[in-house]
């Protein structure tokens, strides 16, 4: 579950990707900048955007 | 979208169709990035394709052509990746326009190819569903058919088909399957009817978009099209070019938004809950993934690429691969076609009367055309290897972790690489920054990739080196002389970031934008489409810059010959080149600019290697070379000579080390190659906007030349260095 704060042409370009709040996505890599996955996508996101998402943890699927 | 035209008479007896059979077919091509699009387009294509801008704006056009299986033209037109219509960036703003028909050009597709990653289906199909609502035909290529099998991934293609409503062709562009079933499919679709939207609506968000929709159909835009702008502009903040003439839009945007706001719903991103529900719903009835989640090959991979440690120690020797390639493969090729140009020149002269059409055509014409041809080689690589990372897809990888550094100066991940090259030619460097998307980073980075001292002032530098910084031994092998090197090219590098960092806050400011990349999976590159794109590379430099450089060759050969003047014939050859030099035109700009030289510690005879070799840097050994009476070819000769060169006014040492330094350091800055301004032009839009830059470009560097030289020379003088 996430919820995203970043500006219009970022946040039009991750809504594009599927990445959108109420997503499922997988993080694979927390450091500066994040790696994770949504919808099948390997995404790389830069510190500034990961700084204003907030990610909860769901239950992993069997 | 076919236009009806008279049937015309035909001999055959097949004259049913109303459509001639050499009408053209436009097809404008649109995808995901990373969807294998351009191998595909070089597939269809080869190497018919012309590449330009779109008009007024920095973005690059490619345009291409192949005959249909029943002998039909047909063009294609690439449009740039996008991952859906709302424009985040130029490009996609001007595949949007394109579409809409709403562009500069006025370039109307008649069928909409829109290639799709099997693979990532889901993510593709965002696009795709706002492709199909623009009212044009459309064709579907779902490419990467055989990675997508080889993951075990099942696509059920008919069900999909009337799930979308529109052809939907599998294909494997690197291996070139499913092409004839695609051509065939384009030339059908543009007979039958324009697909639609396959969702419907809640009927509250119809009303409240309906206002919205019936301004759009006013200005002009079809009832699909309008339809899915509607629903668009939810999302988009900011006003866009191609609608800006629609009246009350803005009006409208707000009043939609505010009732949808009313109902409950968040309008920003309604577009994308509603798309991404119906795709889920159709990727369940007609996609089968596998069960596990098994870690592919490009997971392992990225476990060691994007490793803390390891990654960047393996970004640089890849990096060191690259430059090294560029550097020393590119010479014996480089070195060959010099012998071979050179032979063809002395071929063709040695069949010529002497004078000065034969050394015209020898010395301006072969010499300008091989100046020309030597840099194909290390374009033909750069271009190569840049190419094989970006199919490859670990430029992606490359971008992240260069990123952070090259944001600390303002810069791209991605202008790692052109600035990399720079040291080794700036001209495929320049032309490397294509690769970067937003184009205020690209105008910075093109601007600073000719300060990263490129293998073409090697030669002054180990001129004046040689001559004036002793041989002394500092720490571990390194010599005074190799250590007065390195700091040339540390200057350089140092500049070029600071440089770029006061672009980016001043002429160049934008946004910084945050990062958002797609890692693609790893893949093998088709050999094929490689060929082709670094083909294209070539063709274009060959086309565009080699018309400049070589007129300027031949300008320049001209300024350096005449006036002719007589020379004494019983002097010694070398003396009768030196007089002729000194009285042409160019050693008269060469007398001409010597104030402006003289506070640098240069006379005359600088002054005209320096103006000569504003051309190309090279040209500034030879030159001096003739200037001073040894010839153009013997550098031991020459490096004696100005040892030894004493004033003939005040009888002191014309050249000591701080000259030569302050030389050295003018050679650091100066933008002196023909060609670089010529690809700069290119790169930076062409026409008006391209030269534009070139000239701020020219302009920054020699300041930065002159003032860097004078504060070597004036203040190494004032702190009694000189001598």
């Amino acid at each position: 579950m996430v919820d995203i704060e970043c500006s219009g042409d970022e946040a039009c370009r991750l809504r594009a990707l599927g990445f959108c709040e109420g997503t499922a996505v997988n993080i694979i890599d927390a450091r500066d900048a994040m790696l994770l996955e949504v919808r099948g996508t390997r995404l790389a996101l830069g510190s500034a955007l990961t700084a204003g998402i907030t990610v909860q943890p769901v239950a992993a699927r069997a | 979208m076919t236009s009806i035209q008279p049937a015309r008479p035909t001999g055959s007896a097949d004259s049913g169709a109303t459509e001639p059979r050499d009408q053209l077919l436009r097809v404008a091509i649109i995808g995901n990035p990373n969807t294998g699009k351009t191998t595909l387009f070089n597939a269809l294509t080869g190497l018919r394709q012309r590449v330009g801008n779109f008009a007024g704006v920095t973005v690059e056009r490619v345009e291409g052509g192949f005959k249909g299986p029943d002998g039909r033209r047909i063009t294609v037109l690439d449009l740039p990746g996008s991952y859906s219509l709302s424009a985040g960036s130029p490009d996609e703003q001007v595949a949007l326009e394109v579409l809409l028909n709403r562009d500069a050009d006025h370039w109307k597709p008649d069928v909409v190819l829109v290639v799709a990653d099997a693979v990532h289906l889901e993510r593709n199909l965002f696009l795709a569903s706002q492709v199909i609502e623009l009212g044009l035909p459309v064709v579907i290529a779902l490419n990467q058919f055989d990675v997508a099998e080889s993951e075990g991934i099942a696509i059920d293609v008919p069900e999909l088909i009337h799930a979308l409503g529109v052809p939907i062709v599998p294909t494997v562009a690197k291996r070139g399957e499913g092409l004839d079933p695609l051509k065939k499919a384009l030339i059908t679709a543009s007979t039958l009817p324009a697909p639609q939207r396959q969702f419907t609506l809640p009927a509250e968000v119809r009303d409240a978009l309906a206002p919205l929709t019936a301004c759009l159909t006013d200005a002009g835009l079809t009832a699909s099209a309008a339809g899915m702008e509607a629903l668009r502009l939810l999302g988009v903040q900011k006003s866009e070019a191609h609608l800006a003439s629609v009246p009350r839009l803005q009006h409208e945007v707000q009043d939609a938004i505010a009732t949808l706001k009313n109902r409950g719903y968040t309008p920003n991103r309604l577009e994308s809950e509603l798309r991404y529900a119906w795709i889920a719903e159709v990727m369940e009835k007609t996609v089968t993934r596998p069960r596990t989640i098994k870690q592919n090959l490009s997971d392992r991979i990225d476990r060691v690429v994007l490793h803390r440690v390891l990654g960047p120690v393996i970004f640089l020797v890849l990096m060191a691969v690259v430059f090294q390639a560029v550097f020393s493969w590119a010479a014996p090729l480089m070195d060959g076609i010099e012998v071979l140009i050179g032979a063809m020149g002395g071929a063709v002269g040695d069949r010529m009367a002497d004078g000065d059409l034969k050394s015209l055509v020898v010395d301006g014409v072969f010499g300008g055309v091989g100046s020309v041809l030597v840099f194909l080689p290390q374009i033909a690589i750069l271009f190569a290897f840049i190419t094989l990372l970006e199919h490859s897809g670990y430029m992606a990888r490359a971008a992240f972790l260069m990123d952070r550094i090259m944001r600390t100066v303002g810069l791209h991940g991605k202008s790692f690489i052109p600035m990399l090259s720079g040291y080794a030619c700036a001209v495929p460097g320049v032309m490397a920054t294509r690769t970067i998307e937003d184009p205020k980073d690209r105008l910075a980075t093109i601007m600073v990739v000719p300060l990263m001292s490129c293998s073409a002032r090697l030669p002054v530098y180990t001129l004046l080196i040689g001559a004036f910084v002793p041989t002394t031994s500092l720490i571990l092998g390194l010599t005074l002389q190799g250590a007065t090197m390195l700091g040339m090219y540390l200057l350089g590098t140092v500049a070029a970031l600071v440089v770029a960092a006061i672009f980016k806050r001043t002429l160049l400011k934008g946004p910084v934008r945050p990062m958002i990349l797609e890692l693609p999976p790893y893949r093998l590159p088709s050999a094929w489409s490689l060929l082709v794109s670094v083909a294209q590379r070539c063709q274009l430099f060959l086309r565009r810059a080699g018309t400049v450089i070589l007129a300027l060759s031949i300008v320049l050969w001209a300024m350096a010959t005449y006036p002719r003047s007589a020379v004494d014939a019983s002097l010694p050859a070398e003396v009768q080149q030196e007089q002729q030099l000194e009285h042409s035109a160019l050693g008269q700009v060469g007398r001409a600019i010597e104030p402006l030289v003289r506070p640098l510690g240069y006379d005359w005879k600088i002054g005209v290697s320096i103006a000569a070799s504003f051309a190309a840097r090279e040209v500034f050994v030879s030159t001096m070379g003739t200037i001073y009476g040894v010839g153009s070819e013997n550098e031991a000769a020459l490096t004696e000579k100005l040892q030894t060169e004493t004033n003939a006014t005040t009888g002191q040492r014309v050249y000591t080390p701080l000259v030569a330094i302050g030389l050295m350091v003018f050679y650091v800055f100066a933008l002196m190659c023909i060609s670089t301004v010529a690809v700069t032009v290119r790169e930076a839009g062409g026409g008006k906007i391209g030269w534009k830059w070139a000239t701020i470009q020219f302009a920054y560097m020699l300041a930065l030349a002159w003032g860097g030289a004078w504060v070597v020379y004036a203040g190494g003088t004032a702190l009694g260095l000189g001598g």
